[in-house]
């Protein structure tokens, strides 16, 4: 396995990343101000975009960004990318993120987990970056978002820009969004505590045939709109939308559920269960929490006796998806 | 058993697998009235653009709508949707009235059916003003359901003529010039009543009992009903998780929108929002609560209670001004029997 080195990427051709992501995860933000980093290097071309489905809040997206020393003619999306960003663990449960990297590409992940660990769950060739980006996010933003953290790892992933140059472009980009003083001097705190926090190793643990990029046959069987993959769910997994790591969990033990239905009403996706009961008039059992669950919390607040609430679970890390 | 606990073992015709936010009003009020429609008659409902069209009727995605499958002798069970254009919902469950009135009076049809219209606030209010008044002037008998989210939530949160003052939206942003929406809602409530129709409500599924009942009636009715649903839109008022009910709560009880139930020769009332402004809830509480307030007013560090920005106090009394305003106005509306 040769590795492939994004900086001479960008020399000899085009450097092309792609990033998936959950809407409001902060991908956007960790792409546009990768790009800004880019901008600042006047003589590189640059090109950024990110792409969203008809889905809301929650939903997978994904976001693409070319650099490259002459100018850029394409106009796709990356199917083949150079280096690639899980921004999300449980994004990676619809789709591969890995898809079409090359072997020796790179990949950042926000996650806790050790880079070997993620280089032998995803089956990962190359160098493999991981920032637990979701927890620096908790710690100085309050919010459980990584894109603070991912921006780091992307730019010590490409090599070479000092460290006071990435924290002001990313500051810079900040403040074409109207983000007030006190928000900004929070993320100069992450973004300082992240540069310590990158781990990084190098892997070769694909196996052939893993992560093949897609192989266009024509459009075939498609249906009229629909010119991506990710606009093609079938099956609307909506339990995908909800906060990663986290799952509702019901416990009734004392019989407290007092049937005042208003649980069953106003779930938005209407997967409480509930059975006849001679006294209350209905008793809830529980909520259907596999597939549609959006962990809205609705219930939640709702329901008078406290009965719902959110549980950790690991998943979303054993559902990840390994196309090969 | 019976009333609200009855209605919640109805089979509702809003499936899971839509791919509206978490927590969306659109959808606790779509899978309400899913089980309030599931009464034994056929259900019509035509659809404008919105966030609840795109969303749970995109093409190729999982349509979020159905009953499963039942014999046809459950004719009662199912239903069927049309979707349009944005100001298109009114006009087409007027047309859809229309024809089966005549195919009921031919006979070619043999059980009535009931005609509901479902349309966003930015369709019904900016786009479809004159197809709403339209549809209401000509008294069909149907009923409408406005979701009142204040904005264009589908198309990126452009204001829309329902937008409570001072809210920061993409088309009016708030910043040292401008603090957010400058214009004063459009008073719809009184329109609807004033272009005829005979029950006007204002009331969000918070109010759960209330809620059924009033959507009950308004298909019982003669007359034309217009339902506005307040709509709180987790993306676009920017509110933490499991919000939703709550703040659809606050905002009638504090008078953003109170809610308020008014029947043609009945006259009308408002419910659980006193005329005197000491006896609601302060309006900071509500406003604390989103983000796109959060020009006007901030948390105490030391208190933890949520007071005016500094220089904001002038657009806070006004906005308060307005709040009292409405609750008073609706107050009026409900001596109306006319």
């Amino acid at each position: 396995m040769k590795l492939l080195d994004p900086r001479s990427m960008m020399a000899e051709s085009d450097l092309e990343l792609r990033g998936d992501g959950k809407a409001g995860g902060g991908l956007v933000l960790a792409f546009q101000s990768l790009a800004d980093l880019m901008l600042g290097d006047a003589s590189l071309h640059v090109q950024e975009w990110p792409f969203f489905s008809s889905a809301r809040r929650g939903a997978n997206i994904r976001s693409f960004l070319r650099v490259s020393a002459r100018p850029i003619q394409t106009a796709c999306e990356v199917t083949r990318p150079g280096m690639a960003l899980l921004m999300d663990e449980a994004a990676g449960r619809s789709v591969d993120f890995a898809e079409g990297v090359p072997p020796g590409g790179t990949f950042v992940l926000n996650t806790q987990r050790s880079p070997e660990e993620c280089a032998r769950h995803y089956r990962l060739s190359g160098r493999v970056f991981t920032i637990a980006g979701d927890t620096i996010g908790e710690r100085f933003l309050k919010h459980t978002i990584g894109n603070v953290s991912t921006y780091v790892a992307m730019a010590q992933a490409i090599g070479g820009f000092t460290r006071e140059h990435t924290v002001e472009s990313f500051v810079k980009t900040l403040k074409k969004r109207r983000i007030p003083e006190l928000v900004l001097q929070r993320n100069r705190e992450a973004l300082a505590a992240s540069f310590d926090e990158v781990r990084s190793g190098t892997f070769d643990l694909a196996g052939p045939g893993d992560h093949a990029p897609p192989t266009f046959d024509g459009y075939g069987e498609l249906p009229v709109g629909a010119q991506t993959s990710l606009r093609l769910s079938q099956t609307n997994r909506t339990a995908d939308y909800a906060r990663s790591g986290f799952r509702l969990h019901f416990s009734d033990p004392e019989l407290k559920c007092n049937g005042c239905s208003h649980c069953i009403t106003n779930c938005p996706e209407g997967i409480i269960l509930w059975r006849p009961d001679p006294e209350r008039g209905v008793l809830v059992t529980g909520a259907d929490v596999s597939s549609y669950c959006k962990l809205c919390g609705e219930c939640i607040s709702v329901c008078p006796e406290h009965l719902f609430s959110e549980a950790p679970y690991e998943e979303a890390w054993e559902e990840a998806e390994v196309r090969s | 058993m019976s009333g609200y606990k009855e209605t919640a073992t109805h089979d509702s015709c809003f499936r899971p697998g839509s791919t509206l936010c978490p927590g969306c009003m659109e959808s606790v009020a779509f899978q309400n009235l899913g089980r309030v429609t599931d009464n034994g008659v056929k259900t019509i409902f035509t659809i404008g653009t919105s966030c609840g069209e795109v969303s749970t009727l995109a093409y190729p995605n999982v349509v979020a709508w159905g009953r499963g499958d039942a014999p046809p002798e459950m004719f009662g069970k199912s239903f069927s949707i049309i979707h349009n254009v944005f100001e298109s919902a009114p006009t087409l469950a007027e047309a859809v009235r229309d024809v089966s009135d005549v195919l009921t009076g031919c006979g070619a049809l043999e059980r009535p059916v009931q005609v509901v219209a479902m349309s966003g606030d930015g369709g019904a209010f900016a786009i479809g003003l004159r197809g709403l008044l339209h549809t209401i002037y000509r008294r069909s008998r149907i009923t409408m359901m406005v979701l009142v989210n204040e904005f264009f939530a589908n198309t990126g949160f452009q204001y829309s003529p329902a937008a409570t003052p001072f809210s920061d939206t993409s088309t009016t942003p708030a910043g040292k010039a401008i603090p957010g929406n400058m214009q004063k809602p459009l008073d719809y409530v009184h329109l609807a009543m004033a272009a005829g129709a005979d029950l006007v409500a204002q009331i969000s599924p918070a109010y759960g009992k209330l809620f059924v009942k009033t959507m009950e009636k308004s298909l019982s009715l003669k007359g034309t009903a217009v339902v506005f649903v307040p709509a709180p839109c987790i993306s676009g008022w920017k509110y933490d998780d499991g919000q939703t009910l709550e703040l659809a709560l606050l905002g009638a009880r504090c008078g953003i929108f109170p809610t308020f139930v008014w029947e043609r020769g009945q006259g009308g009332s408002v419910k659980d929002c006193p005329r005197e402004a000491t006896e609601r809830p302060r309006i900071e509480e509500f406003l604390g609560m989103q983000r796109r307030f959060a020009h006007l007013v901030e948390r105490d560090r030391e208190t933890g209670a949520i007071r005016a920005r500094a220089g904001q106090e002038a657009h806070l009394e006004n906005l308060r001004g307005w709040v009292q305003e409405n609750v008073e106005r609706l107050y009026a509306l409900g001596e109306l029997k006319k």
